[in-house]
């Protein structure tokens, strides 16, 4: 787990006058978890819609899995191997939880059927069975609609989503921020879970229990600024939140 | 400056407008003007009534201007009357598109020294020289007597109308029902239905109607759809009994040739037409006591008339 | 987790029967009425003229069901019948001289089929590129469509078309079953099958539950709105052209009332009307209520206009009881 997977350097971005993003910088290996914090503000979101392709960055320097990137298009995210599950979760509620997990790229028949359009309902449904499984989800029903599941389990259903497409990073939007205590837990078992099965992980959350409960690094923004990059195991709950509120600072202001 | 030019632009349009009510006026070189409003201006009835109108002011060298709504709506036929009056014909001729709410309009210009005749339909108020008619409710009558005719007096029939509250339509049911009721106590009418103007919606009642009533006798539709549908389901379920439609259009008569329908009640839309030139004439010529109301006969038209030239002369016309 | 509901398979099964086919019982429920009131709506004849009636609102509405599951409507199905009664009923009667009356009845299918093709790609161009809600880009277009049937033929039927139209399409099967049946039928199978098994479907579904999230999993979603812009019309199209086989005639004003009774039939069979979910069957449902209410209520010697209100009143219970029924799924 030693090769670096996601290397960002002097990542900046402005919407006009608003600098949104000055510097951001962090190192990411294979099958970690970073947790992204920082208050209302700091640039968390400007700069996941950067990785995602929604925005450009303007300065920096992003290499991915050897290459420098820069993305144009949520599309050439999607296609590099990152795979952003939303806030609002960008599930269709009406739809079972199989088609959701397989949107916009079902699979087909096989044969002349396959060539007409016709999904392959059974194939998609053992799939879904079997990565649900691998990751220890808790989802009864693959016919089950997406619009009956508890906020637990449509994170589940979105992270498996995320896996059956084998992405290499899934960045996490505040998976936790609707959840109760128990459903929180349960979302917290499959990040654990997707590093098991060495998928890299960017974790972003207000919840710092949560984020020093699976991160293995962290990395605080403030102001547009990366303030710290910390080793998760050697930190604490008090050290993380100084940083957040500027009463601590790794570089000179 | 700027005032100046508004104020300079104001008179000349002002004068503009005052020298086109002059030439307007001044038309009267002897030349008389007729103004025909129709009832509803892409109607083959009135385009026929048109032709009428046409022929005699032609044979008098009298000017004709027609104009009328493309839907049967006085809020769309009050305007045009304005227009009308505002070039000033010798006679304004009309159908008028409702009995109440045309009469202020046509007032104005019976104020404005223009005489209105009357077509087909009428007004509630004595305002008009004459009218000329040969309406609906007398329409029905007809087809219901020629029915009768047709069935030896007795037995079931069947109106499909088209919809609710559509006056010509609804007067050609009733002057059909009222005839029966007044005239023949052995035809019973077991149904009377409306179909929206849709031949599909027309011949699916018709259907239940014929499997309620096999022994229906005959039926009338009160327009080309409505008469269309009678006819697909008394095809479709192998009947034959006689079918009234009503109009001449060009499509009625092409189902009657094709024996799709058996029998149409056709106005006279063409001499309804020529005889309000002939009553403008009367009045040009200071004939006024011989001006007089007219209502015109319908024929009944059947796969045996219909090449009659006497009967086929009265088909009307799409342009 | 502890919340999630643990249905035994034999409840689940009876649950999501009653719920989802409730509109069945309704429909049987008139049925028996009528027969009872009525006998003779127990016969072959009167189901064949309910099967025949039912044709029109039944391609519509299967139609206009995939415009509706994608949560938007499509008014203009109703005129597109009516301008293409007259643009193909014009194509047939001007070729006939030129070229014989087999192909000339041919290239006015054809063009009948392509019109409404056409009718549809625009609708679903105003939709998607002029970001028009479709309402509003439906309602335009039915206007226009409306209104063209003047300008083509002053606003008259198109008549003088060869008989051989309505030999073919007044045909009768196993003595009750009629051609437009048969075309209907086949429409609703087909385009039933697409809507359950394959990817088209599944698009049309998710785009109508979460239009967003379609986008983001990289479908071309104005490219599938449009499609099914033209399904919509395209059937539509089918119907007009089934009219003039049926009536020897190309009417303009057809299909002036038909638009309704089309969404209604998708929104009594379950179609809602907030998109994402709807089943073939109810449309098939909702068409044959529409239909009966008809057919049978002659039997009765009721006034049809009764059938619109009882119409109007199923559209009311069945959208209120599929609200409940979404309701409780979510609870």
């Amino acid at each position: 787990m030693s090769k670096v997977l996601l290397k960002v350097s002097g990542v900046s971005k402005s919407f006009g006058h608003v600098q949104a993003l000055k510097d951001v910088n962090f190192e990411l290996n294979e099958g970690e978890v970073l947790g992204l914090v920082g208050d209302n503000g700091a640039g968390k979101s400007t700069f996941i819609k950067i990785l995602s392709g929604v925005h450009r960055k303007d300065k920096g320097e992003i290499i991915f899995d050897g290459d420098t990137v820069d993305f144009s298009s949520p599309s050439e995210s999607i296609e590099a191997g990152f795979e952003t599950v939303y806030q609002d979760l960008a599930l269709a509620p009406d739809l079972p939880i199989y088609s959701n997990m397989f949107l916009g790229r079902e699979m087909l028949r096989k044969g002349i059927l396959g060539k007409l359009g016709f999904v392959d309902k059974d194939g998609m449904r053992k799939s879904v069975e079997k990565n649900i499984k691998k990751l220890k989800a808790t989802l009864n029903h693959v016919d089950q609609e997406v619009g009956t599941l508890s906020g637990g389990q449509r994170q589940s259903v979105a992270i498996t989503r995320a896996v059956i497409w084998g992405k290499k990073v899934i960045i996490m939007d505040e998976p936790t921020a609707a959840l109760g205590v128990e459903e929180s837990a349960k979302v917290l078992e499959i990040v654990k879970e997707l590093k098991q099965h060495g998928i890299t992980v960017i974790f972003i959350s207000h919840t710092m229990p949560h984020v020093l409960e699976v991160s293995d690094k962290i990395c605080v923004l403030r102001l547009g600024f990366t303030v710290a990059n910390l080793n998760a195991a050697e930190t604490t709950y008090e050290e993380v939140v100084e940083y957040i509120t500027g009463a601590r600072s790794q570089i000179e202001g | 400056m700027k005032k100046r030019i508004i104020v300079g632009l104001m008179i000349i349009l002002v004068a503009g407008m005052f020298s086109v009510y002059a030439q307007g006026t001044q038309e009267d070189d002897g030349t008389k003007t007729v103004a025909f409003i129709q009832g509803i201006s892409t109607d083959e009835f009135y385009i026929s009534m048109k032709r009428g109108v046409q022929e005699v002011c032609d044979k008098y060298g009298y000017n004709l201007i027609v104009d009328g709504p493309t839907k049967w709506d006085y809020t769309m036929q009050t305007p045009i009357v304005e227009t009308m009056i505002a070039k000033r014909p010798d006679v304004i001729f009309i159908a008028p598109n409702h009995s109440d709410s045309m009469i202020a309009p046509l007032m104005k210009a019976v104020n404005a020294g223009i005489p209105v005749i009357t077509v087909d339909t009428n007004i509630n108020d004595d305002l008009y020289l004459c009218n000329i008619t040969s309406d609906n409710l007398q329409g029905g009558q007809a087809a219901a007597d020629m029915l009768a005719e047709m069935i030896g007096g007795k037995g079931k029939v069947s109106i499909m109308n088209t919809n609710v509250g559509v006056t010509t339509t609804e007067a050609r049911a009733k002057g059909f029902k009222d005839q029966i009721a007044a005239a023949y106590p052995a035809i019973k009418i077991v149904s009377d239905e409306y179909c929206e103007d849709e031949a599909e919606r027309s011949a699916a009642i018709t259907e239940s109607v014929l499997l309620k009533h096999p022994d229906l006798a005959g039926a009338f539709g009160v327009n080309l759809y409505a008469s269309l549908g009678i006819a697909n389901a008394v095809d479709r379920l192998g009947k034959d009994l006689p079918i009234f439609s009503y109009d001449a259009s060009p499509a009625v008569i092409e189902a009657l040739a094709a024996g799709t329908i058996n029998a149409t009640v056709c106005q006279k839309p063409m001499e309804i037409g020529a005889t309000a030139v002939e009553m403008a004439h009367l009045y040009f010529t200071g004939q006024e006591d011989k001006i007089h109301d007219v209502m015109v006969e319908n024929v009944i038209v059947t796969q045996d008339n219909m090449d009659d030239p006497e009967v086929s002369k009265w088909f009307y016309v799409a342009e | 987790m502890s919340d999630i509901k643990e249905f035994s398979p034999a409840k689940r099964r009876m649950y999501m029967l009653l719920s989802e086919y409730w509109i069945v019982l309704v429909f049987l429920l008139i049925y028996g009425i009528f027969i009872i009131l009525e006998p003779l709506c127990f016969s072959l004849p009167f189901l064949s003229s309910t099967l025949n009636y039912m044709t029109e609102i039944l391609i519509l509405g299967v139609g206009v069901m995939f415009v509706v599951i994608t949560a938007g409507i499509d008014l203009s199905i109703g005129p597109v019948e009516g301008a293409v009664g007259v643009g193909a009923a014009l194509t047939m009667r001007s070729l006939v001289p030129v070229v014989g009356v087999p192909l000339a009845i041919t290239a006015g299918v054809i063009v009948g089929i392509l019109m409404g093709m056409v009718i549809g790609l625009l609708n679903g161009l105003i939709v998607t590129k002029m970001k028009l809600a479709p309402f509003i880009a439906t309602l335009g277009m039915s206007v226009i469509l409306t209104g063209s049937g003047y300008i083509f033929n002053n606003g008259l039927e198109v008549v003088g078309l060869p008989k051989v139209l309505a030999r073919l399409g007044n045909m009768q099967f196993f003595g009750f079953i009629g051609t437009t049946t048969i075309v209907a039928w086949t429409v609703w199978l087909i385009f039933g099958i697409i809507l359950k098994h394959t990817r088209f479907g599944v698009i049309t579904y998710a785009y109508g539950s979460n239009p967003e999230s379609t986008a983001r999993a990289g479908i071309n979603v104005d490219r599938h709105l449009i499609k099914v812009f033209m399904i919509s019309s395209t059937l539509a199209a089918l119907s007009g052209v089934l009219l003039i086989f049926r009536f020897n005639t190309g009417s303009p004003i057809a299909g002036a009332n038909v638009t309704l009774y089309a969404i209604a039939s998708c929104i009594i069979g379950g179609t809602s009307v907030l998109g994402g979910r709807g089943k073939m069957i109810g449309t098939l449902i909702g068409a044959a209520i529409i239909s009966i209410l008809v057919t049978g209520l002659v039997m009765l010697g009721v006034q049809t206009y009764w059938q619109q209100v009882a119409t109007g009143l199923i559209i009311i219970f069945s959208v209120y009881a599929d609200q409940l029924r979404q309701r409780n799924a979510f609870m």
